[in-house]
């Protein structure tokens, strides 16, 4: 062999746990697969560990996520292998504690302050080399692209950088990049962190690598999650991705136009999960839980009844297939009506008129006087609601405290309209 | 819609009367006579003044059939369609002239709708149903049916009111918690952060106890020196020789000196001794050279013979004198006359032969005695009377005393009983003799024996003679006796006779024994008389032996015996008396020898000369003695030699050694006073040596200790105990925090392990999302029916009154403008009624929840709306007829506000009443008014005194409260406006309806003319709006697009402020919960009324209970209060927001308009401004 092995992951999160899943289930606690990843790293005697950024949560930084954190790094380094960080907006501050407090030649911060850094490190038979370089987050936030500060000098080997940022449109608080700034630079392949979801892009031959969260987090980091195995060769980089996570989430479309009767739902969304979830246990070994998001689809008048079957096996029903569980985690009623709203739109009576509402809100059309009127009126119902003393504690959590957005009474106004014409249909027919 | 634009098109089909003239009605004559306006006749009568009959006579004569049958007489005349009308009734006959010709019967609406035209006011609010009837009939005329509200609710298109709020506390219980595990965290770290300065501090603490413990050793070596050199200091004291002294020389001297004495005196004790031993055995007895060997025990067995044969010497002589009286003592009882020398030679006879013949002489002896005694006894005895006789005289005695006379029988009886007893007493004495005795008195008891038995068998015959003879022969036993010739008794008496034969038995007895001694005595002779040979061969026995012994042969035979044997002991004495003076002789003898040896020996002592043992004996012990004393004087003299020599060698071994005990402390000799004070101070001098001593290894041994110590330090072993025990106290100081900060350090330690394994936080935060995320849903869940609910009421809007048939939209046209705008119709499609949504207070009511005179008006408006779509041929007069109506001010403020509205559309009215302040009212409220014609037609003459005074007290309120004049809008500014119109303050907390026009129009004029019409408040206008457009509003498109602008703001402000402030508490609220007792809702509803509905100020007030309209309000009850206020949003636990907050809330809310130009923000500001 003659590339330098690196097993990379970024935005582990350490002390936080994956939302919407049995909480009883430890097999699914971040700690047990970076544990994993550890482990990995020493059974394949990797040359170097690669750490985006991120890799404990801000929440539980203290000692919680830092002990797991230190514990892994100091088994890396004592097994050989050595470990290349950058700090992210979660760990600005864990990762410089650890520096500071644990004394390892393997162990290398890069970055720190906010200062692009470099180390070289060489393979098992000091071949082959790769420099690596690195920017650290120095506070929570960083408004500037940490770009603008690198200067590279001139190297035989490959260089791989290591940062953690929001590749994008170049705006945004946690060191926001442009992709083309990313490809630009003397670098061979990015080793980024911040956004969760799995992203092997290449930008002119450029490896931009987003490893994605190490284990899922929440219902918005579906697909397959885990580290990567990166090969640095002179000549060519490569990215395999291990699925080391042991959680999935997942969304499934479920189209109920065939069926008939309520009692027929549960045995297909029963069926339907058992089948998938036979097949990702298949494939992926790993993986101990599936967190279904189920999309109801097709035509159908059965949404009430839908909705509530569906309502109850949420987060109570636990199908087993091979060891792996699995729970509906929430799910969707994208089920459109089986009559033509075209056609119900003619008239001027309530159906007529909600049909008429409901094309205009099906396609988007809010610029409508009373698409508007009535998008003015959801929004002042839902503010009640949502200024009600009952949620309270949701408006001082940051990731509640927003009121649904125009969008989203949009498509509250859609759905709950059509459940209105599938009634006011009925009643009439 | 107006009726001069109807008026002018020349289409006026509207009947109104002129005048009207009932001569005759109902069988009564009336002579009523009343000239109508066209517009509101109010008609004033007490009862039965007429005013029911001209309603009734105005009824008749359009209508045929209702006039009775009491032939009626009435005239009237009246203009329809352009045309002036005449009509006459008489009974049955009608007849109309149109224009003063005849004419048929004018197109009027058919008779079965004449009551229509007849309302009677007070039926409208208590007959129900008529109401509902309308109300189904319009329903049914609507088309479709589909009940959108219904469907919506069906859906649960209805944010629910949540009453626990368990998830919610749940949620903020385990976000608090959350934080404050981060917040301990932070805690901890700062702690971690602070442990390097902990460790340097537990270095220095450690280091502190090493200085402290070597310290306190310091101390220890300081003490051990000052020990020392105290020691040392108290050893300098003595002198140098001290170390010579053993202590004891006092004592040794002071023995040594006794010594030296003792061995002086026993020098002179000895010399004494020698000389007087040397002077002992110079004059003793004792030669030079002592006694020879067993010479005193030589003397001394000599002189033990001495003694013996002296005592041998007296027992010879004892022996002697002792014979010799034995001698003559014999010879003294042999018969005098005799030589002892003959007496000596006399050869006796045999003994023996002298023994027996004294024997012999004896016996002879006794029978002669035994003789003797019994002729005294038996010889010479014979009775004086024959026996027989006296038996004889006896039996007759006794004969006599058995024959007759019997008395004293039993006496004589035991007599007789005497005598045998007796006689067998003597027998028996006589017995005991016979047996015992020996000789005579065996013979005396042979006799008695005899005797006894005799008395005996003479007493046993007599009585056995007695028993055989009977009594009776007295006589001839007397005869008998004295035959015998014995003496009688003397007389013959019982007693006599008895004595006499007592006597005569004695004699008897007698004469028997003299009888049998007789006897013996003729036996025993002989025997006695051959006793006189055998006393002579005795008598030559005895003369042969006397001589034969030398004796006087006269001496009796017994002196004979006793002479021969005291003749052969004194023989026997005198032989023994010789023996004993020859043994006397031989033993004085021997004594003399050895006496005369003694004083031999003896005299070479100068002893003696001994006359006898005793002497000896005295001599022998003297030298004996001397002997003695000279072996002691002898041995003394060693002795004393000896020890003499002794003496002097103790005495120079004691000077010896004083000598040296002096050189050994140097000290001259005889300074025994210096010695002896060395030698006393010995003792505490080894004391001080010993003390030196330790204190010595004492010191040492702290020094070790000292450098063995971690915290040594050169300068310690030198330093003062006060030094140390200085720098000892800051250093403990330092020390003692030590084990605090090892705990500290330990804890934090441990806390940190704790922190990183334990996971909290994670579990925490997981939790807390759990609960989040599903009170999140659960929020979605309400967004989503709220949003629902909106969809729902927006559908139901805008097809709301689709399908309505003409005569609602006439009754509401009607309603609104009855109420100026105030109210609006709504049909409750569900249960088929009418309803009021108020404008201005924003809120809906039922028909029963409306005030009587709205609901009047309600009804008036839906009955004049039928009666209006209904109406065929012209529009006929109204008639209303409120004369049993009591006067109600609002009701009839109401009811003149509804006729005026209905005489403003062209309709005639005649308005029925009997109260004069009714009167009042409507001339008050119309009189120098624009608006329909009235006039008041009394039927009666009206008393000034039931009439009110008009004005001041407001007791008679016009029913517009607009000022009676407006002002020139061309010379007033908008702010002058406020004053003059009297513009209401404005709360949020009120309805946006309610908001007078004043805020939103800026412009006078459009806001007067507004005024004027009676549409002051915005919920007004609205409805006016809502009704009629644009086109019913004195403004401009854009115009009233700006108010209505400016309104939304006002709500969009409202609402910003209502963030975080509960809704308005109102007794409806109040009445809906437990809390508030019958007791206190009113007090607690007029409170609230004051304070505009502020539920936390209320509360407040109810918890402070200083207010007296609730006082005693329990605080359990007003805590139940802030739970049911809290749950129904009366109350919200949340800041409001600031103003700028509320600002951008309002700018966010009127983005469009804004955007269109309808508002600006200083617009905006300006009507902030004014609120």
């Amino acid at each position: 062999m003659c590339a330098i092995q690196i097993l990379c992951t970024g935005d582990v999160h350490l002390g936080r746990r994956p939302s919407r899943v049995p909480v009883e289930n430890d097999e699914l606690s971040v700690r047990r697969v970076w544990d994993r990843f550890v482990e990995t790293a020493l059974n394949r005697e990797v040359d170097a560990a690669v750490l985006t950024g991120d890799i404990v949560d801000s929440e539980n930084q203290m000692y919680e996520a830092y002990g797991a954190l230190e514990r892994g790094i100091q088994d890396l380094v004592e097994g050989g292998v050595e470990v290349v960080a950058v700090a992210g907006n979660h760990d600005h501050s864990a990762f410089p504690r650890l520096a500071r407090s644990i004394d390892l030649d393997g162990f290398h911060l890069l970055g720190q302050g906010g200062t692009w850094d470099a180390v070289e490190l060489s393979g098992q038979n000091e071949e082959e080399a790769a420099r690596f370089v690195g920017w650290s987050f120095p506070q929570a936030t960083e408004h500037a692209s940490p770009l603008g500060d690198l200067a590279l000098s001139e190297t035989d080997g490959p260089t791989v950088g290591v940062l953690h940022c929001e590749v994008g449109s170049g705006e945004g608080q946690y060191a926001p990049v442009r992709r083309d700034a990313l490809a630009r630079a003397p670098v061979d392949a990015w080793l980024l962190g911040h956004i969760h979801a799995p992203d092997e892009h290449r930008e002119g031959g450029q490896l931009q690598l987003y490893p994605g969260s190490l284990q899922p987090l929440d219902p918005g980091e579906p697909g397959v999650h885990g580290a990567w195995l990166i090969e640095v060769a002179p000549e060519e980089i490569t990215a395999e991705k291990l699925p080391l996570a042991s959680l999935r989430y997942k969304e499934f479309a479920l189209d109920v136009t065939d069926l008939d009767a309520e009692e027929e739902i549960e045995t297909q969304v029963l069926q339907s999960l058992r089948d998938d979830l036979a097949d990702l246990s298949d494939r992926w070994p790993e993986l101990s839980h599936v967190a279904y998001r189920l999309a109801f689809e097709g035509r159908t008048n059965l949404h009430r009844e839908i909705e509530e079957t569906a309502g109850q096996m949420t987060r109570s029903l636990q199908p087993e297939v091979d060891g792996t569980t699995a729970t509906i985690e929430a799910f969707e009623l994208e089920t459109r009506p089986d009559y033509d709203l075209e056609e119900l739109a003619q008239g001027d009576d309530p159906p007529g008129v909600l049909a008429q509402l409901l094309l205009k809100l099906g396609d988007g059309d809010v610029d409508d006087t009373r698409v508007r009127a009535l998008l003015r009126r959801a929004s002042k119902a839902t503010s009640k609601v949502h200024e009600s003393s009952r949620y309270e504690p949701l408006r001082h959590d940051s990731e509640t405290r927003e009121p649904p957005d125009r969008e989203r009474l949009r498509s509250m106004l859609y759905k709950q309209g059509l459940l209105l014409l599938d009634e006011l249909h009925e009643h009439r027919s | 819609m107006s009726t001069s634009d109807e008026q002018t098109d020349g289409v006026d089909d509207t009947l109104r009367f002129d005048r009207v003239q009932v001569q005759r009605f109902n069988g009564l004559d009336h002579g009523l006579e009343a000239s109508l306006c066209d517009g509101v006749n109010v008609i004033y009568g007490s009862n039965a003044s007429g005013k029911t009959t001209l309603a009734q006579a105005i009824r008749a004569v359009l209508w045929p059939g209702h006039a009775g049958d009491q032939f009626p007489i009435v005239e009237a005349q009246f203009a329809l369609s352009g045309s002036t009308w005449r009509v006459e009734l008489e009974g049955d006959r009608r007849s109309y002239e149109k224009d003063q010709a005849p004419a048929s019967r004018p197109d009027l609406p058919p008779s079965t709708h004449g009551p229509r035209y007849h309302l009677y006011l007070h039926d409208l609010l208590q007959t129900e149903g008529h109401e509902e009837d309308f109300a189904r009939h319009i329903l049914q005329e609507a088309q479709g049916g589909i009940d959108v509200e219904g469907t919506a609710e069906e859906l649960g298109f209805e944010v629910p009111s949540r009453r626990s709020a368990q998830i919610t506390t749940a949620v903020e219980e385990l976000r608090r918690k959350r934080e404050e595990t981060k917040s301990d965290q932070e805690a901890l770290r700062r702690k971690e952060r602070s442990l390097g300065d902990l460790r340097e501090k537990r270095a220095d603490a450690r280091e502190a106890a090493q200085r402290a413990a070597a310290l306190g050793q310091a101390i220890t070596v300081a003490k051990a020196r000052r020990n020392r050199d105290e020691a040392e200091a108290a050893l300098d004291q003595y002198p140098d020789v001290m170390s010579e002294v053993r202590g004891d020389e006092g004592e040794t001297l002071g023995a040594l000196q006794e010594d030296l004495q003792a061995a002086k005196d026993e020098i002179q004790e000895a010399e004494e001794q020698i000389e007087e031993a040397q002077e002992t055995i110079e004059h003793s007895r004792i030669p030079e050279d002592g006694l020879p060997e067993g010479r005193v025990e030589g003397l001394r067995t000599k002189v033990t013979d001495l003694r013996e044969q002296e005592r041998a010497v007296r027992q010879r002589r004892e022996d002697l004198k002792e014979s010799e009286k034995k001698e003559e003592e014999a010879w003294d009882r042999l018969p005098t006359g005799k030589d002892k020398e003959a007496a000596a030679g006399i050869d006796l006879p045999e003994l023996e032969e002298v023994e027996a013949h004294a024997k012999d002489v004896q016996n002879f002896r006794g029978r002669q005695e035994a003789f003797e005694t019994a002729e005294e006894l038996f010889g010479d005895v014979s009775p004086d009377t024959p026996i027989d006789t006296l038996r004889d005289g006896l039996r007759q005695l006794h004969r006599w005393l058995q024959r007759p006379e019997p008395d004293g029988r039993a006496e004589s009886a035991l007599q007789e009983w005497v005598v045998l007893i007796g006689g067998l007493l003597v027998a028996v004495a006589g017995g005991a003799l016979l047996l015992t005795g020996s000789g005579t008195s065996m013979i005396v008891g042979g006799l008695l024996v005899l005797l006894g038995a005799l008395i005996a068998g003479a007493e046993w015959t007599r009585r056995s003679d007695v028993e055989e003879e009977p009594g009776g022969r007295r006589a001839l036993h007397k005869s008998e006796f004295g035959r015998l010739g014995l003496e009688g008794p003397g007389e013959w008496s019982r007693e006599a006779v008895e004595t006499r034969a007592d006597a005569l038995l004695e004699q008897l007895r007698e004469a028997e024994v003299a009888t049998e001694k007789q006897e013996t005595w003729e036996r025993l002779q002989p025997k006695y008389e051959g006793l006189d040979d055998t006393a002579d061969k005795l008598e030559q026995e005895r003369a042969r032996l006397a001589e034969e012994m030398g004796l006087d042969p006269d001496v009796g035979s017994h002196s004979l015996f006793v002479l021969l044997e005291r003749l052969s002991r004194w023989q026997a004495a005198y032989d023994d008396l010789g023996t004993k003076e020859e043994a006397l002789e031989a033993a004085e003898k021997e004594a003399e020898d050895c006496r005369a040896g003694l004083t031999e020996a003896l005299a070479d002592y100068d002893l003696g000369p001994v006359e006898d043992a005793s002497e000896a004996q005295e001599a022998v012990t003297t030298l004996e003695t001397a002997r003695t004393e000279f072996q002691e004087a002898r041995r003394d003299l060693e002795n004393a030699e000896e020890k003499k020599a002794g003496a002097i060698e103790d005495r120079d071994d004691a000077q010896s050694s004083i000598r040296e005990l002096y050189e050994r402390l140097g000290l001259e000799e005889e300074a025994e006073d210096e010695l002896r004070d060395l030698a006393s101070q010995h003792e505490s001098y080894e004391e001080a040596v010993d003390k030196k001593q330790k204190a010595d290894a004492e010191l040492s041994a702290a020094l070790k200790q000292l450098h063995r110590q971690e915290g040594h330090a050169e300068w310690m072993e030198e330093a003062t105990k006060e030094a140390a025990e200085q720098e000892l106290e800051t250093a403990q100081e330092v020390a003692e925090k030590e084990e605090e900060y090892v705990q500290e350090i330990e804890s934090i330690k441990h806390d940190i392990q704790d922190a990183r394994e334990e996971g909290t936080l994670e579990e925490l935060q997981a939790r807390y999302r759990e609960r989040r995320d599903e009170l999140a849903e659960e929020r979605d869940g309400d967004y989503e029916k709220a949003a629902g609910s909106v969809l729902a009421e927006f559908v139901q809007e805008e097809t709301r009154d689709q399908g309505l048939p003409p005569v609602f939209h006439r009754a509401r046209e009607l309603f609104a403008e009855i109420t100026d705008h105030r109210y609006k119709l709504t049909l409750d499609r569900e249960n088929a009624a009418f309803r009021a949504f108020d404008q201005v207070y924003e809120k809906p009511f039922d028909l029963d929840e409306l005030s009587s005179g709205t609901q009047v008006q309600l009804v008036l408006a839906v009955r004049i709306a039928f009666l209006e779509t209904q109406e065929q041929g012209c529009r006929a007069p109204l008639v209303l007829d409120e004369t049993l109506a009591n006067s109600d001010e609002n009701r009839a403020r109401a009811i003149i506000e509804a006729v005026k509205t209905i005489c403003e559309d062209g309709r005639q009215v005649l308005y029925l009443t009997a109260q004069a302040d009714e009167v009042q009212k409507w001339s008050a409220q119309l009189d120098g008014e624009e608006g329909p014609d009235h006039s008041v037609i009394p039927l009666e003459k009206l008393d000034k005194r039931d009439l009110m005074e008009p004005g001041g007290d407001g007791a008679a309120v016009p029913v517009r409260s607009a000022p009676e004049s407006l002002p020139d809008p061309q010379g007033t500014t908008h702010e002058e406006l406020r004053d003059t119109l009297d513009v209401p303050d404005w709360s949020p907390r009120q309805p946006v309806g309610r908001l007078h026009l004043w805020y939103l129009i800026e412009s006078p004029a459009p806001l007067l003319k507004l005024i004027e019409s009676g549409t002051r408040t915005w919920g007004q206008l609205d409805n006016r709006y809502q009704l009629g457009g644009v086109q019913a509003l004195p403004f401009e498109e854009q115009s009233f697009r700006r108010v209505q602008a400016r309104s939304k703001a006002v709500s969009s402000w409202k609402e910003a402020w209502h963030i975080g402030r509960g809704q308005p508490v109102d007794r409806e609220a109040l009445e809906e919960t437990d809390a508030v007792s019958s007791n206190y809702i009113d007090g607690v509803a007029e409170i609230a009324k004051e304070l505009d509905g502020d539920a936390e100020a209320l509360l407040e007030i109810i918890r402070k209970r200083d207010d007296e309209r609730v006082q005693g309000f329990y605080s359990s009850k007003a805590d139940d209060l802030e739970d049911y206020f809290l749950e129904h949003g009366y109350l919200i636990r949340q800041d409001p927001l600031t103003p700028e907050e509320m600002w951008q809330h309002v700018l966010a809310d009127l983005t469009d308009e804004r955007a269109d130009g309808l508002v600006s923000e200083r617009g905006l500001e300006r009507l902030f401004g004014r609120l």
